[in-house]
């Protein structure tokens, strides 16, 4: 028998992600900003601030002191002699723990839900600066005059949104030496993308990027949190040896096994 | 379902028990008047462990045994001795027929009291620390637990519902205890005379008593009989009445205990230090610096249970969110 056991439902992982919507906006709304030109009363240019153009308006307000935004590098294109504002806002996601009951897989992922799996559904929306006309003809100024080389980043008004809705389905592995637990990616669908060579190429991006250098940083720590939640200090957990599935992902439910070592 | 559950075993309870349940030495003493003997003790004491946990359905739990350690045990002794009055008589006396002071008392015993003091020996320290190892001591309870709310904790308390002292026993294996009672009453006897005035008489008045020493009449006081472990515990228990003595002494000290503290508020994320410059649309006030800190998302506990069944404990609540 395990020393402790502890379970989560993913109806509350679901609401707390709801909640740190509100209460952590920044964890979900990345954004390059763009600049706005300041000008004294005679209209001479004096400086720039920051700009944060999203698609999407952050509601309700966040609490006190806490930010809307996160921010992330400007991308460039090959050809355009400035860099380009843009936003990555995660409007919405939701996980599903098995069997599946708060996400509907797309028929790619070939529904239901297989036994000690997750499924995530996240709608993202992204956005672009459309670059002008007179960004590529020529090296246009701004400000009276400013080559707009000169600035960190185009200046601009509006993003060009869309919206992009991904489904996900994986399981949690172990690493036998290091105990650690990590995600691992069984699927991904991106849905209405066209023409289907851009859809898979896309996903066929997305699962290496999560492949090859997010999941792989991304350490679940199933065997700290239970511990830490209870308040317990200088206790080494160790998975519980012996069971089927440990951590498990079953009844809706994710649930771990430990054995603590008290010092 | 609750949104989140924990299970605890029996054995990690009982281990978390046990780092809670320690104590610093806690000294206590107590005496009593048993006929001519005054007897005490002076000790001191520390819990060490829970040595068995037994949960109970709902929310108590069955202390078997709370290991004891004693760090000290010190009997005191004092003898009230009936005074011995002894008149006078002649020790050297001329023969009647003697030429000259014929029949006359030429040395004379004067007579004196002795024990007329309260008490008259005593009270004398006997060291009883070398049979501490053989001490045994068995205390058990039962606990209640309930969840606690407080400022910034949801705590899992054990309190006391009922603590029972057992006698306590002694199991000198050595034989250590007759000598070392012996050698303090010795040592007493000893001190006595060094010191008291009139202790010429003594020989006189142990006549009298029919004891040869004054240790052999301080001994037959004790009543000691002819095993030391058994006269020694019943003084301890019946006589000074030792259980209520340590009960009183560990009460405060095992009466409520926090075991587990759950964060109320929980935060889901760690507090981050910010450079401000990272971040954008700040809600009022602004950071009035170049860095600011993030306070975590967080949650209030709902909800919140906390029960035994056979051998788990189970905790569980929700996440108001």
């Amino acid at each position: 028998m395990a020393d402790l056991y502890a379970a989560i439902s993913d109806d509350a992982v679901n609401r707390i992600i709801e909640s740190l919507h509100v209460q952590a906006p920044y964890l979900f709304n990345y954004v390059a900003p763009s600049i706005k030109l300041q000008t004294d009363a005679q209209g001479n240019f004096t400086g720039i601030v920051d700009n944060w153009l999203t698609c999407s308006d952050v509601a309700p307000d966040p609490p006190a002191g806490i930010p809307r935004y996160r921010r992330i590098p400007p991308f460039q294109l090959p050809g355009i002699a400035v860099k380009l504002p843009c936003s990555i806002q995660v409007i919405e996601v939701k996980i599903d723990f098995n069997p599946s009951d708060q996400v509907t897989l797309p028929a790619e992922l070939i529904p239901p839900l297989a036994e000690q799996r997750f499924a995530i559904e996240a709608v993202v929306q992204f956005g672009l600066a459309c670059v002008p006309a007179a960004a590529v003809a020529g090296v246009p100024t701004f400000g009276g005059g400013i080559p707009v080389t000169q600035f960190p980043v185009l200046p601009v008004d509006s993003l060009t949104c869309f919206i992009v809705q991904i489904f996900a389905v994986g399981h949690l592995t172990v690493d036998p030496a290091s105990q650690q637990i990590r995600m691992e990616v069984d699927g991904l669908e991106i849905l209405d993308v066209a023409p289907s060579g851009l859809e898979e190429a896309i996903e066929c991006y997305l699962i290496a990027m999560l492949k090859g250098a997010i999941l792989p940083g991304l350490v679940l720590a199933l065997q700290t949190v239970p511990i830490n939640s209870l308040g317990l200090t200088a206790v080494t957990p160790t998975l519980t040896a012996g069971l089927p599935n440990n951590p498990a992902i079953e009844q809706n439910e994710l649930r771990v096994w430990l054995d603590l070592a008290f010092a | 379902m609750s949104d989140v559950s924990f299970d605890v075993s029996q054995a990690a309870f009982k281990a978390v028990y046990n780092r809670v349940v320690p104590t610093i030495s806690l000294p206590f003493d107590g005496s009593t008047s048993v006929g001519p003997i005054w007897i005490g003790v002076e000790a001191a004491i520390h819990v060490e462990s829970a040595g068995d946990i037994t949960f109970e359905d709902s929310d108590t739990f069955f202390l078997k045994e709370l290991n004891i350690g004693w760090d000290k045990l010190v009997l005191k002794l004092g003898f009230n001795i009936p005074p011995v009055h002894i008149g006078k008589f002649c020790l050297v006396r001329m023969p009647d027929n003697a030429p000259f002071l014929a029949g006359e008392c030429l040395f004379e015993f004067p007579g004196g009291t002795l024990f007329g003091g309260n008490p008259d020996i005593g009270p004398i320290k006997i060291n009883l620390n070398a049979i501490i190892p053989y001490v045994v001591s068995q205390i058990s309870g039962r606990f209640q637990i309930s969840l606690e709310k407080d400022s910034s904790f949801l705590s899992l308390k054990a309190h006391s519902q009922s603590l029972a002292v057992a006698p306590i026993a002694i199991s000198d294996t050595f034989g250590k205890l007759p000598l070392l009672i012996q050698a303090g009453i010795a040592d007493a006897a000893a001190s006595w005379i060094a010191v008291n005035p009139q202790a010429w008489l003594l020989d006189a008045a142990l006549g009298i008593l029919g004891f040869p020493t004054l240790g052999s009449l301080l001994l037959d006081l004790l009543d000691i009989g002819p095993d030391v472990q058994i006269w020694l515990t019943d003084k301890l228990n019946w006589s000074i009445g030792i259980q209520n003595l340590i009960y009183n002494a560990i009460l405060d000290s095992v009466l409520d205990k926090t075991l587990f503290k759950i964060p109320d508020p929980y935060g889901f994320l760690p507090t981050i230090n910010a450079s401000v410059s990272d971040y954008g649309g700040f809600s009022d006030p602004q950071p009035p610096g170049p860095t600011t800190t993030l306070a975590p998302p967080h949650a209030d506990i709902l909800n919140p249970t906390a029960a035994f069944d056979a051998n788990t404990l189970h905790i569980r609540f929700d996440l108001g969110v």
